[in-house]
């Protein structure tokens, strides 16, 4: 279920845990176990390998499977070995350790006394090569490979080992700490795929992960129990890991997830655990603006609206966006403002980012809040100034300047406005556009114009007024057999045209479009107002109707994949693509670009690329597929161990876009395996500059080992 | 054993863990209303006045009539003074007049001067919420166990009445029909969040819910606090969509008597925002007259003052928790003589009593 669907099922649905008597555990949707999270102080008390008395390599009995390990005084402790090797090649191993208890003991008759019963036992029996020195290991090269995150090799090693020397045991420290990272890993794995009933599996059968020192790991349990419905665990994951952590960027960020996940009161709440009270005034800003930037990405992201007793911290959060050039908080900022009606804000907040050409969305912005605040002619003029910029500017432009085409009384009109909008027009396949001037030769009793670019209308965005138009320029031009046919067309569909009669005079009459809704332009809206469900819904309509174009396919898909529905959406612009009806140049483009989203969502990069490489695409939709082709194909490489090649693809993606936080890590990575340790710690360093976590500490810590031994070396 | 509670609460959720622990360090008078009124003269008056022979708590104001609420306040009320035999009378008329549902719940009002007493019996969510909570309560001093079934089989069957939101958290319906508009704008009335009963039966039902419905009750709050001269109307709405509470249409918006309680709940229970009680009473009696004002919540326009003297022992009780000011002796020792007013007044000494400041 996609998250946008969980939210929807979660609103105005009865709460079904009350009262909870009785139950003393309350479970995470989904699992059969609840999270345990340790205690402050319990952290170490998973490390059973450790005894206060020390430490002791585990053993590996006769039948090869790892002992407990046991501590000095004979006391055995409980094995934690998450990972266990393959013990298929260790059977019927003889027991060397009574031998190894006598040889460290100097007890030389007993000593021999059982290297003659094991060589008894097992005819060619031979003392291991390391017999007298078991502690001289290769442990140092396995934990270099852990260092780097190459599990699957260190595993591969470690069974190797194994296999030459079934008398070798790994460090089981190492073995506690593969698991750990495997585990991790597996859960960051579900996490990025969106997958949190999982998230929420691993965290539960692996207590050992939960940590408030692991804040990367917070976000990710506490984001995937409050998008699962499981708000109160969320709550407790939180609350854990801020008392368990004085850093205030962590407080920050919590703040921040719990703004953009949870139930806004609930997200107070946990703000008011961040100790905001209590903390200097630069920290206190820095977590409320932390919390403001959530309540903004979550309005974006789901559409709902801003918590009016939150406004003077969005407004702060604008404000420090502001003098710090974050752009693009400005621009979710100026969004969240538009997309709540509050174009005054938007306007404000929109007008705050440069006007140059980089800044196209924000430009649309402005246009788009002059706009619905009515102040017409700013927005035309506007528009008019960026029409250039981008097809968005360009379809604002013509619907701006529209007006004048269709006012009834017919204005006179500059031959170069014209020339203008026509050009626009046609570069846009703007149905809006053709319509308008077909409305306007119409009244300027240029038929033949008319009856153009009506047709024009009709194949990119049919609608009633068009085909409306189209019938009546028939009628003016006394064309009885077009009129007929056209009005045989179209009757049963628009009852506008039903009620059109040819013998009358229609002439003289100044028309325009009129305001009749169709199922199309209903999706159409839908969409636009981000409604896509309902989007969805209307196109069942359509499809069940048999008047779903090509066009509604198209505009189902987007709908869909905003669903998260990709596997559909992709079906959908597959349906648009070989539909025989209204498949125009644009709706075709902007199909394949669509069908080339999805099949990349839906792990089918080959099409994706073959769809990249071909012409079918408008230069910027191509520029965005091939950005999340090369993320795809980085990731790839990366798993792939070809660190060159992820490199490669990375500066590729990094001159068409940012580079995302994770990429960076990747990149890092990439150069340490290189053993470019320079280059590596260096994009370390800047990332823990940015934004200190467990993680990139650690890599700041293992990449500077390397570079100072590195210096030694040479 | 000190080790078999360690395993115990270790192999419980996390939850149960928190309420453990963070309600076991909550301010004292978070725990039991019980004995809160123990020994105070004025409750045999309250009894004498407005709680009949049958257990009936009678609302002398209003004809004479009783409704779940007046039950389950007369009932809180008993369990604080100690008296077990006043509230089991009280329980026993609510069961024996108002359990008419066919579920646990109750019918929101009995009016004697009727053929048909209970002629409606839609419920009243905050009603069943002090009734339940009382009887959890007098359960676990050990009053009589078949209390806690009964407090429990109430907040089972007043689950489908709390709504969960996804923008704004969990949301408490007044009531099982008539609030709920087609539209799925939800009527809500701010003072049926009860928080103290709610941080109680957090405990009590080991359900960290009720501390949900808290956390969206000082949302509300906090919503009409944000704009200045707002304040908490008597009835709101709310909306799936929307993170954002509203004044609702065609239903009161006057800071009157329902949401004079707000205050009164913000100040008995334990974890809740205090300012946000002292807040709302600096915007309601921000005058001269010493007394709270009924006002527009909307525009803070005066519409009359609460006169009776009950209503002036929540400001009382605010001086009190906010500067230690005592609360005067004529509130402390003069009981109202209307019911409604008398039992704000009561639910006031009794949290004054429980407070560390010395009110009394």
């Amino acid at each position: 279920m996609s998250v946008k669907h969980l939210l929807l099922a979660l609103s105005a649905t009865a709460c079904s845990c009350m009262p909870g008597y009785g139950q003393t555990v309350i479970y995470p949707q989904g699992s059969n176990q609840a999270i345990r999270l340790p205690a402050v102080n319990e952290q170490n008390s998973v490390r059973p390998a450790i005894s206060a008395q020390g430490v002791m390599l585990p053993a590996v009995n006769s039948n090869g499977i790892l002992l407990p390990p046991v501590t000095e005084n004979g006391v055995t402790l409980p094995l934690v070995s998450p990972v266990s090797l393959p013990s298929g090649e260790l059977a019927n191993v003889p027991d060397i350790k009574a031998l190894r208890y006598f040889a460290q003991n100097r007890q030389t008759a007993r000593f021999e006394a059982e290297l003659a019963r094991l060589q008894k036992m097992y005819p060619g029996f031979q003392l291991p090569v390391n017999f007298n020195n078991p502690d001289i290991e290769t442990n140092q090269v396995f934990w270099d490979l852990f260092g780097t995150g190459e599990f699957d090799e260190l595993e591969k090693l470690l069974e190797e080992r194994r296999r030459v020397d079934p008398y070798w045991s790994p460090d089981p420290e190492l073995l506690r700490k593969l698991g750990f990272a495997k585990n991790r890993g597996r859960l960051f794995d579900a996490f990025t795929t969106s997958d949190y009933k999982k998230v929420i599996e691993i965290a539960n059968a692996n207590p050992e992960l939960v940590s408030n020192n692991d804040p990367e790991f917070i976000w990710a349990l506490g984001t995937a129990l409050a998008l699962s419905g499981d708000i109160n665990t969320a709550i407790e994951t939180f609350e854990y890991a801020l008392n368990g952590n004085d850093d205030t960027e962590v407080h920050a960020v919590i703040a921040q997830k719990a703004a953009r996940y949870m139930p806004v009161s609930d997200a107070a709440f946990v703000l008011n655990l961040t100790g905001l009270t209590q903390l200097d005034a630069a920290s206190k800003q820095r977590i409320a603006i932390g919390f403001a930037r959530g309540l903004v990405i979550r309005s974006n992201e789901f559409g709902v609206d801003m918590p009016e007793n939150y406004i003077d911290q969005i407004e702060e959060f604008g404000r420090y966006a502001d003098k710090n050039d974050r752009f693009k908080d400005l621009q979710i900022l100026a969004w969240a403002y538009y997309l709540h009606k509050n174009y005054e804000r938007s306007l404000y907040w929109f007008s705050a980012l440069p006007e140059t050409e980089e800044f196209a969305k924000p430009i649309e912005g402005i246009i788009l809040s002059l706009k619905h605040m009515e102040r017409f002619d700013e927005a035309r003029e506007k528009a008019e100034k960026w029409r250039h910029l981008s097809p968005e500017i360009a379809g604002l432009y013509l619907n701006l300047s529209a007006p004048s085409l269709l006012s009834k009384k017919v204005q006179k009109l500059r031959p170069e406005f014209l020339s203008e909008f026509a050009r626009i027009t046609k570069n846009l396949e703007s149905g809006e556009g053709a319509e308008a001037l077909g409305w306007y030769a119409f009244n300027v009793n240029q038929t033949l114009t008319a009856d153009a670019w009506f047709d024009k209308a009709l194949a990119w965005r049919p609608t009633e007024t068009a085909a409306f138009g189209k019938t009546l320029t028939a009628a003016q031009r006394r064309d009885k057999d077009a009129f007929d046919a056209l009005k045989a067309q179209y009757a049963q569909e628009y009852p506008s045209i039903a009620e059109l009669e040819y013998w009358k005079t229609y002439t003289g009459k100044k028309w325009s479009p009129s305001r009749n809704q169709t199922l199309s332009s209903s999706m159409a809206r839908a969409n636009d107002k981000r409604q896509y469900g309902k989007c969805v819904s209307i196109s069942d309509k359509l499809i069940r109707l048999g008047k779903a174009t090509a066009n509604d396919y198209q505009v189902r898909g987007w709908c869909l994949m905003q669903l998260n529905r990709p596997s559909e959406a992709q079906q959908a612009f597959a349906k648009s693509l070989s539909s025989s009806k209204g498949l125009t140049k644009a709706v075709k483009r902007n199909s394949t670009y669509g069908y080339s989203l999805t099949a990349l969502q839906n792990g089918d990069t080959d099409s994706a690329l073959q769809i990249a490489n071909s012409n079918a695409l408008s230069a910027k939709d191509k520029r965005s597929l091939k950005i999340d082709l090369l993320a795809k194909r980085v990731v790839t490489a990366f798993r792939n161990r070809d660190y060159h090649t992820s490199i490669r693809l990375m500066n590729q993606r990094r001159q068409l876009t940012a580079e995302p936080r994770y990429m960076t890590e990747l990149r890092g990575w990439s150069y340490f395996k290189l053993r470019k340790y320079k280059a590596s710690l260096q994009v370390f360093k800047a990332l823990d500059n940015i934004l200190s976590t467990t993680k990139t500490r650690e890599a700041v810590r293992i990449a500077g080992e390397k570079v100072h031994r590195y210096l030694e070396l040479n | 054993m000190i080790i078999d509670r360690f395993v115990k609460i270790l192999s419980r959720s996390m939850i149960a863990i928190s309420i453990f622990t963070a309600v076991a360090t909550t301010h004292a008078y978070s725990q039991t209303m019980h004995q809160s009124l123990a020994g105070n003269a004025l409750w045999a008056t309250y009894k004498s006045r407005f709680v009949s022979e049958r257990g009936a708590v009678v609302d002398n104001v209003n004809n004479g009539i009783s409704h779940s609420e007046s039950q389950g306040y007369g009932m809180l009320l008993a369990l604080a003074a100690n008296d077990k035999e006043a509230f089991a009378r009280i329980y026993r008329f609510a069961q024996s007049e108002l359990s008419r549902r066919g579920d646990a719940l109750f019918a929101w009002r009995y009016d004697p001067s009727k053929d048909n007493a209970v002629s409606d019996t839609n419920n009243a969510s905050d009603g069943d919420l002090l009734i339940a909570w009382a009887l959890l309560e007098a359960a676990a001093i050990g009053w009589n166990q078949s209390y806690e079934k009964s407090g429990m089989a109430i907040l089972n069957d007043l689950k489908t009445q709390i709504k969960s939101f996804a923008s704004l958290g969990l949301v408490l319906s007044p009531g099982e029909k008539g609030f709920e508009n087609e539209d799925g704008t939800l009527v809500i009335n701010p003072s049926y969040w009860i928080y103290p009963a709610f941080e109680r039966l957090a405990v009590l039902t080991e359900n960290r819910d009720w501390l949900r419905l808290s956390h969206t009750g000082e949302h509300i709050v906090a919503q009409f606090l944000a704009k200045p001269k707002q304040l908490i109307p008597d009835w709101a709405s709310v909306t799936a969509k929307s993170t954002n509470v509203k004044f609702a249409e065609g239903k009161s918006s006057v800071f009157g008597y329902e949401s004079i309680r707000v205050p009164l709940y913000l100040m008995m229970a334990g974890k809740t925002d205090k300012e946000q009680a002292f807040e709302i009473l600096n915007r309601a009696a921000g005058n001269s007259s010493g007394k709270i004002s009924r006002l527009n919540a909307e525009s803070g326009k005066p519409e009359g003052v609460f006169n009776d003297h009950g209503y002036t022992a929540i400001l009382q009780l605010a001086a009190c928790l906010k500067d230690g000011t005592p609360i005067h002796s004529e509130y402390a020792t003069r009981l109202d003589t209307n019911y409604y007013p008398a039992t704000l007044q009561l639910l006031a000494l009794a949290t004054a009593n429980r407070s560390n400041k010395k009110c009394l």
